[in-house]
């Protein structure tokens, strides 16, 4: 085992109900056990280093969860920035999907420039919050340069038009027929107009379907009681509630959209639907940017009371790129005495959940090409760590 | 959940987009497409074969030291990860 872990994915591809995909996590339990001990201050800087790749999302649930512990207020402008942080991390990881993953999935070469603009992009993101250093500082008080992020969202408008739709991402959002969908592929050549040209010319739209069966707004006190309960192991290992697996996703957040409903055959979805909500989630990112500068906040995290748990614990949530972030941590005498996460991958991934679901769909279809579209739908899931494909 | 390691660009081949890094001992080829800049010298944080962000030197010696000491061994971690 190692600190990140990884997941093996087997399928045994036959006809009927005797094809089967298991998912086999090596995901380590136990690594938040590195915050024990530590003044919430340095958790809440250190999560953003350690856990990376989605290090905003983490940074900010980081932060919420020990303001939370603490009884600490969260000033609007802090809150405002994690939220920017946060979509800007989502824009960043949904635009790597589309542009370095959705090629490889079709053995086309990826375009270095564009994967150093979103990079770029991002960077930019970050250095326009001034003093973020301390935005994930509990309590911290911390001012943005507002009009380099209002220049930053504008060049994610521009760049989302010439990467991934071939047209300002507000006039690609109100598409919302399937004919409308197929135009838009065929008028042009950018990778996620090819992937959808050839997903629709194999018939391959509905392949994988499964119901959305998403992960509810669970009360705080009901989070607290399963992170920090008997079962808390198993909980976060293999998540479920009241007892079903559930999805966290960008199609899960994006299933009310037209296009979605469209893509859809009553609550089931296919592979489809998953690329289309990455789409749809990324066309919506700069409106909710600019949003977000005049709101104030996304209001994701509202103004529920600060200590709705009490006796030192905090629970705190993130919409990351892909899904939802849980934390949770317990503070005594002003040390963490007990740290969690529940990464939305644990959800996904379950072994009885939407991404099993969903392969064990792939592997009983009889199609020649099951193994490149469970390469495409594991890719639509996006797990935060390796995986291996194995095809029988 | 989406942990990233720390490690320092040894060489950088231009034409390939790929470096060599190292996490003490442990040396490997890795892709620096995604990033504009590195040099030699560079800390970079390291996921599923790319190099993701630059970091300083003291940020890549804290998360490092953090996770010796919950006991984990982030040379043999790199070591076992994949090729991009």
């Amino acid at each position: 085992m190692t600190i990140a872990g990884r997941l093996d994915i087997d399928l045994t591809c036959r006809s009927g109900s005797s094809a089967s995909a298991r998912i086999a996590s090596s995901r380590p339990r136990g690594v938040t056990r590195m915050f024990h001990g530590r003044r919430p201050a340095e958790v809440a800087n250190l999560v953003p280093l350690v856990f990376g790749v989605c290090g905003m999302a983490q940074g900010a649930a980081a932060a919420t969860a020990c303001e939370r512990a603490l009884g600490i207020a969260t000033s609007s402008e802090t809150r405002r920035m994690r939220d920017s942080l946060l979509l800007a991390e989502t824009a960043r990881e949904h635009l790597l999907r589309v542009a370095m993953d959705w090629p490889r999935c079709m053995a086309l070469a990826t375009d270095p420039a564009t994967l150093r603009q979103v990079m770029g992009l991002d960077q930019r993101f970050r250095q326009a919050m001034a003093g973020s250093g301390t935005v994930f500082e509990p309590g911290g008080v911390v001012r943005c340069d507002v009009a380099a992020i209002e220049s930053a969202v504008a060049d994610l408008g521009d760049l989302l038009e010439t990467v991934v739709f071939g047209e300002p991402p507000d006039t690609w959002l109100a598409r919302s027929t399937l004919a409308d969908l197929g135009d838009w592929a065929h008028a042009g050549r950018l990778p996620a107009q090819l992937l959808l040209q050839r997903t629709l010319r194999s018939a391959a739209l509905q392949i994988g379907s499964v119901s959305i069966d998403a992960v509810p707004d669970i009360d705080d006190v009901d989070l607290a009681s399963m992170l920090f309960g008997e079962n808390a192991e198993q909980f976060i290992a293999l998540p479920t509630w009241e007892g079903r697996p559930r999805e966290t996703t960008a199609l899960s957040r994006q299933a009310r959209h037209p296009l979605i409903q469209a893509l859809g055959d009553g609550r089931e979805h296919g592979i489809g639907a998953r690329l289309v909500a990455r789409l749809v989630e990324l066309a919506g990112l700069p409106d909710r940017m600019t949003d977000l500068g005049e709101a104030g906040s996304l209001g994701s995290e509202g103004d529920e009371t600060v200590d709705a748990c009490g006796d030192g614990i905090g629970i705190a949530r993130s919409e990351a790129a892909r899904g939802r972030l849980i934390h949770g941590v317990e503070i005594q005498r002003g040390l963490v005495k007990r740290y969690l996460i529940v990464a939305p991958t644990e959800w996904n991934f379950h072994p009885e959940g939407a991404a099993a679901r969903a392969l064990a769909q792939i592997a009983g279809s009889g199609r020649s090409d099951a193994r490149g579209l469970a390469d495409l739908m594991i890719t639509a899931f996006d797990p935060c760590v390796e995986y291996s494909l194995a095809v029988h | 959940m989406c942990l990233a390691l720390p490690a320092e660009i040894v060489s950088i081949d231009n034409s390939r987009e790929t470096a060599i890094v190292a996490l003490g001992p442990v040396k490997k080829e890795i892709s620096i497409a995604l990033l504009d800049e590195v040099s030699v010298g560079d800390f970079v944080l390291v996921h599923v074969g790319f190099a993701l962000h630059r970091l300083s030197p003291e940020e890549a010696d804290r998360t490092l030291a953090l996770m010796r000491e919950a006991g984990e061994n982030p040379e043999k971690e790199f070591a076992e990860g994949d090729a991009p």
